[in-house]
């Protein structure tokens, strides 16, 4: 496993934080594939799932940024914004035979995973929770549902 | 120079030092906002206290990238794109260095020539891949 989910991960909400550990998951399982030698067809599949449920995840953070009035909305966008216009490069490298999934990548992926909950999504949680946003979903939220 | 492990021992020890005087990020900050209407101009819709801690997560996996842990030179190649937008001279980078330097300069009360020399290599090495031609960095390093 390249990222263990510890509590000091957690951003204190449920629904942020089971769509952090679907990333994480996702991470790992490119991780395993890649060890395990399953090709490149394989770790390219999990890449297009990870840079899908990356932008539903980006768009959902954004969302509740615009509801509640986040005031670091603009700079926590532009993260997104740039790690997911590298991915898309990234894919198209690889279609075009240029490049190829690298324990690189994959550390590279894990550190701004890991930077970017601690540093950035870490900042947003107490604001969030403050002006009114609940903690815990008593069911398992819209997101999920359409997810799984 | 080439840095060992026991530089990157005392460049932890001194960035600890430094940030225990709890006013590193401050030294630096305003003395590199001060020394430009540019430098200003870049950083005047910034929330600096984020930035603050942000910085220093940076300076550790500056020294990362000494040590050649997979990955760091496309993150540090992600962080030259995220600053791609402010359109940053190369300059603009040394300053930045000189001024950090001169923050631990006074934060650190153990620094001393080899010191310096210690933090002008791990960052210098860092600023090389911040300014070296930004475009399709971290694709190129996979
Ligand atoms: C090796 C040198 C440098 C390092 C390690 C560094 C590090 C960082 C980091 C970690 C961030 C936060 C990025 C994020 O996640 O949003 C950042 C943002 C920023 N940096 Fe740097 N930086 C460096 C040099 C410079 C220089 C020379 C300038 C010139 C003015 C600069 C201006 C900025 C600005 C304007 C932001 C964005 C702040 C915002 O979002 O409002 N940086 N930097
Ligand atoms: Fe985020």
């Amino acid at each position: 496993m390249l990222i263990e989910w510890s509590d000091e991960l957690s951003v204190g909400i449920q629904e942020i934080d089971e769509q952090h550990k679907v990333l994480v998951g996702l991470v790992n399982e490119m991780h395993d594939a890649i060890h395990a030698r399953h090709g490149s067809e394989v770790s390219s599949e999990i890449l297009q799932r990870l840079a899908e449920y990356t932008k539903i995840h980006f768009a959902v953070e954004e969302s509740l940024f615009r509801i509640f009035d986040y005031p670091g909305y603009e700079e926590h966008k532009a993260q997104h914004d740039e790690l997911i216009r590298e991915i898309i490069e990234l894919q198209e490298k690889i279609a075009a035979g240029k490049t190829n999934i690298s324990f690189q990548l994959l550390h590279f992926l894990k550190m701004w995973l890991t930077q970017h909950i601690l540093d950035s999504d870490k900042e947003y949680s107490p604001y969030l929770l403050k002006s009114g946003l609940k903690a815990k979903s008593s069911q398992a939220g819209w997101f999920h549902k359409l997810w799984h | 120079m080439s840095i060992s492990e026991q530089d990157l021992v005392n460049f932890h020890e001194s960035l600890d030092r430094a940030s225990s005087s709890g006013k590193f990020m401050d030294v630096f900050y305003d003395g590199f906002i001060a020394s430009s209407i540019d430098v200003e101009m870049i950083f005047k819709d910034t929330d600096m206290d984020r930035l603050k801690r942000k910085l220093k997560s940076s300076l550790h996996m500056m020294t990362m990238l000494v040590d050649n842990e997979p990955g760091t030179e496309m993150y540090v190649g992600h962080l030259a794109r995220v600053h791609d937008r402010y359109n940053i001279p190369a300059e603009m980078f040394n300053v930045w260095m000189d001024l950090l330097i001169e923050a631990v300069r006074v934060c650190d009360q153990e620094f001393d020539v080899r010191t310096e020399n210690i933090w002008r290599e791990v960052i210098g090495r860092g600023i090389a891949i911040m300014t070296q031609g930004a475009d399709a960095k971290v694709i190129e390093a996979v």
